[in-house]
């Protein structure tokens, strides 16, 4: 009897791209801060100047990803990382270029993460929501 | 300056963590994009598939796949949280080697136990299960014909699959793999209160001044609780977190009050604090005077083995559950030797340890939420220690309020909504009824519109039972849904593998990969999972959580229900049911199970118009109604107006779940007290209306030891748990390649000392021997799970080592839950 074998070359032509929210104490805020900005592959998207970070990161493979979380969890001064996003894409979709338009909207209106409603009015938002 | 759909993305995962976060993004050039068609996906809800925490997630959908998911901001359990089980699920679904047709073992082209799995058709595999299912029904009737499913079934699916072998095959061997992980949570609640599941829900998380976890690892096993729980602990610094266990894991990292005990000695522990709280005149008399009742158990009830083992031959009063009313002085009597003292030599555990975790319980003025899993449920003693927690919470009248809350956890995503819920045991109907009760079964019967009598009263074979069945050739017929027995179970040597390598029987496993429990049987049936079909599934806080199916399954892969609903076609009332039940009934005459389960007038009523627009929906639409909507209101309708009422159906797919009872629309967030549960009468305080006279009962119940203790050849405690990555038998989350690396095999954690008194050095490979088998592995002495001297620690979900094959099948003898926390084994160099 076979027992599972388990498909450790899963390797396509996808990109993954994650969110996590990183907690630090208050005090430790500015330390954290350049330490996440010295690592690479990190973009800090915004942070409450208190002690909380947004950070979105890619990889080919999501196992990055989680490696990377390891990484800033070992990080001097961090609490905790909170898993929020993860998104899969084809790697030869991304580079496509956007349009765009001058919008003054902060991108947190533009994107509101109001799911699983009923739809939405503003046909500007990007997501479906149904 | 040119944006691409990279940083589309990316902003919009900004965006969400943002917003569960509470910052705002600031607007700059880099993150302003309007462009609509950039990352197009549809967002819809599902609850997470994985465990019993129930977290709410949004799911995103493009061109028939799942793509994106996040924690569902509006989710009130996880708050937009995810965790690292939940965080990849888009690609839980498209795992290499997913099954996408039945797949049959065959030589020369025809059936053979020998033969190599061929894949065919569904008609071919149906064809088969139906000669082999009309065989032995023919030979030995009901009892030769089992099924075997778990809290990762759907409400619907649970619901279809008890309907079919109960009310169409007369059969109770069906038994969910929750026999093993919440079976003796379920003795519990019947036994101290009458009625299933917690009182409390997890808002007493925010409201709790302690937590106690008794064996629980909550910071690995319910890490989005764990993280409430933290919360609470950290912004609040009078609150006291105690940590209980036999071994020292992640959770003791925020422990106040850590304690390591001696397998078992939980009992003694709990006793202890009873007395405590007795001695130091902490007992809520009030309380105890309205809502209480005293009663003592027999003693000595074996250990759930076979009749025929020597253990269970000793035993005084083998699997009684009797027990004789007494008062609270003859309660005290009966714990006063449980002092502090006896208790810290039995456990090991400190008195001045014991001292505080009983003030935490005895103290007016503490909440106290009091947490656990499988260290009290895989117990031989589960439902005894599940009563004895409840003992402490009851004393003190610290019981269904915000923050007081003996909180029992489950582990799988509806081992509540389904299993327990639905009544998918061989001894349960719906809503909390059993098979025993005739007028249980005469309320079912004309529920499910069957004739009156044609239930079977004696309940059928619980979960380990089948296998032993199995392996006596009892039971030939034998279909696996959502469960991988073949891991899980216990003692796979000597009872699992014989039973399915039977020549005489014949194995059905429905499942989406080729687990090892698929590989050992005979005919695989590939299912659709999670959103690639409609489900609802209830967790641990009685919440009911409903989703669409959002993809469709690749292949020919099928949902469970599905394959339930398609099969009863192949059966008419003539082939199964008795000749004389059709006589006094004769409309049901010439009628397939099909017709008098499913296109019964009640389960076919709701027109596919009903479905809602935007989703697909598989079974619905193959079968000309919308089916899960049928299912539910019928199902419903067994609860409602009994105290475990739900709502309508399609109120589900617009909430994120709802905490029954729901009575006109409200849900309940803590039953039995007034004010906060439509049950309990004004003017009462607290009714335990699982009890005729509203009473809980407080039981008198001792220490018993273990089936089996270290001596001097098998000198080590063997204990047996998960890991956060691999959730249950790791069946799905080992397709996850990364949760596979993260702990890429099963170790053998021990304390350094005993590794020096053996020779042995981290990393060595070593046999793990006990009385029943081996299994080889690595020494781990370092890392995030620290036994103490004497005692190993093995993780059980990785396949090619198979813990299960060394563990014992001793079970409680009451709930018949297997005791996989404690053998004795013996650890030998390679």
């Amino acid at each position: 009897m076979r027992t599972n074998k388990i498909a450790l070359d899963d390797v396509t032509q996808e990109s993954h791209i994650s969110s996590v929210i990183v907690y630090c104490k208050a005090e430790k805020h500015l330390e954290v801060e350049k330490a996440l900005l010295a690592q690479a592959d990190i973009d800090i998207h915004g942070s409450d100047e208190q002690g909380k970070f947004v950070v979105v990161t890619e990889a080919k493979h999501q196992g990055i990803i989680l490696d990377r979380i390891d990484l800033i969890n070992a990080l001097e001064g961090v609490v905790n990382v909170s898993m929020v996003y993860h998104q899969v894409a084809a790697v030869d979709e991304l580079d496509d270029e956007i349009d765009q338009t001058d919008s003054k909207l902060p991108i947190a209106e533009i994107y509101q993460p109001q799911l699983c409603e009923a739809p939405i009015e503003d046909a500007s938002a990007t997501q479906t929501v149904q | 300056m040119k944006l691409t759909r990279r940083d589309v993305i990316k902003a919009q995962a900004a965006a969400t963590a943002a917003a569960v976060a509470g910052i705002s993004l600031p607007a700059s050039a880099s993150n302003v994009i309007t462009s609509s068609a950039a990352n197009k996906l549809t967002w819809s809800k599902a609850p997470c598939r994985f465990c019993g925490t129930g977290c709410g997630i949004s799911v995103a959908t493009k061109d028939g796949k799942v793509v994106a998911t996040h924690g569902d901001v509006k989710a009130p359990v996880n708050k937009g949280l995810s965790c690292v089980k939940g965080y990849f699920l888009s690609k839980i679904m498209y795992g290499k080697d997913r099954i996408t047709t039945p797949m049959l073992r065959k030589t020369d082209g025809v059936y053979d136990k020998e033969g190599e799995f061929t894949p065919v058709s569904w008609n071919e595999a149906f064809d088969i299960m139906e000669q082999k299912f009309k065989k032995v029904l023919k030979e030995k009737g009901p009892e030769g014909i089992s099924m075997f499913g778990s809290g990762q079934w759907t409400v619907h699916e649970g619901y279809a699959a008890v309907k079919l072998m109960k009310a169409g095959f007369l059969s109770n061997n069906i038994d969910p793999n929750a026999r093993h992980c919440m079976a003796s949570a379920v003795g519990g609640f019947m036994r101290t209160f009458g009625i299933d599941e917690p009182m409390g829900c997890y808002d007493d998380m925010e409201a709790a001044d302690a937590f106690v976890l008794w064996g629980s690892n909550m910071a690995e096993m319910h890490p989005i609780l764990w993280t409430r729980i933290a919360d609470r602990r950290l912004s609040n610094p009078h609150v006291k977190v105690a940590v209980l266990s036999t071994f020292e894991h992640r959770s003791f990292d925020l422990a106040d009050i850590p304690a390591v005990f001696t397998p078992q000695t939980d009992m003694v522990l709990l006793n202890a604090i009873a007395n405590y709280i007795i001695e130091s005149g902490s007992v809520n008399h009030d309380f105890i005077n309205k809502h209480v009742n005293f009663r003592e158990g027999v003693i000595d009830i074996g250990y759930g083995l076979r009749p025929t083992h020597e253990l269970q031959m000793k035993a005084k009063n083998p699997n009684s559950g009797k027990s004789s009313p007494i008062d609270l002085d003859a309660f005290a009597k009966f714990v006063k030797s449980y002092t502090f003292e006896y208790a810290e030599e039995m456990s090991g555990v400190p008195a001045k340890t014991i001292e505080k975790i009983a003030k935490l319980y005895a103290d007016p003025k503490v909440k106290v939420m009091s947490l656990w899993t499988m260290g009290v449920n895989q117990h031989t003693r589960g439902v005894w220690t599940n009563n004895l927690l409840y003992n402490i919470h009851l004393l003190t009248g610290k019981i269904a309020e915000p923050g007081n809350s003996p909180f029992s956890l489950t582990g799988q995503p509806s081992a509540c909504g389904t299993a327990r819920e639905v009544g998918t045991f061989s001894h349960r109907l719906p809503a909390d009824m059993v098979v025993k009760n005739p007028k249980h079964r005469a309320l079912s019967e004309k529920l499910w519109k069957i004739p009156a009598g044609i239930l079977n009263g004696k309940p059928g074979s619980h979960a380990v039972k089948q296998i032993r069945d199995l392996k006596d050739s009892k039971i030939n017929v034998c279909w696996n849904q959502v469960n991988n027995n073949v891991q899980a179970g216990a003692n796979i040597n000597e009872e699992i593998l014989p039973g399915y390598r039977n020549p005489d029987n014949f194995i059905i496993t429905s499942d989406a990969y080729p687990t090892v429990t698929a590989e050992a049987s005979d005919l695989i049936l590939p299912s659709a999972m999670w959103v690639e079909k409609e489900g609802a599934y209830g967790n641990a806080e009685r919440r009911t959580q409903a989703w669409y199916q959002l993809v469709n399954a690749p292949g020919d892969a099928r949902s469970d229900l599905w394959q339930l609903v398609e099969f009863s076609k192949r059966f008419t009332t003539e082939e199964v049911w008795p000749a004389k039940v059709l006589a006094e009934n004769p409309e049901y005459k010439g009628k397939t199970l099909y017709e008098v389960l499913f296109k019964n007038g009640q389960v076919d009523k709701f027109p596919l118009s009903q479905i809602s627009p935007d989703y697909e929906n598989q079974e619905s639409k193959e079968h000309g109604f919308y089916l899960q909507k049928g299912l539910f209101e019928e199902y419903a309708s067994f609860g409602r107006d009994h105290g475990h009422d739900l709502a309508d159906y399609d109120t589900y797919h617009k909430v994120r779940g709802l905490r029954w009872p729901v009575v006109n629309g409200v849900e309940t967030k803590w039953r039995f007290k007034e004010g906060s549960d439509p049950y309990v009468k004004e003017g009462t305080g607290w009714q335990f209306y699982g009890k005729k006279d509203n009473k809980a009962i407080i039981f008198a119940l001792p220490y018993e030891p273990p089936a089996e203790v270290p001596d001097e050849e098998f000198d080590m405690w063997l204990s047996t748990g998960r890991v956060l990555e691999h959730w249950h038998s790791g069946s799905m989350t080992q397709r996850v390649p990364e949760l596979y690396k993260a702990v890429p095999n099963a170790l053998c954690y021990m304390n350094p000392e005993d590794a020096k008194k053996r020779g042995m050095r981290r990393g060595d490979e070593v046999k793990v021997i006990s009385r029943r088998g081996e299994i080889r592995t690595r020494i781990e002495t370092r890392g995030r799970n620290k036994p103490p001297i004497g005692l190993v620690f093995v993780p059980w979900f990785d396949a090619s080592q198979l813990i299960n094959k060394v563990t014992l099948d001793a079970t409680d003898p009451l709930s018949k839950q297997t005791d996989y926390k404690k053998c004795a084994v013996k650890i030998e160099k390679v």
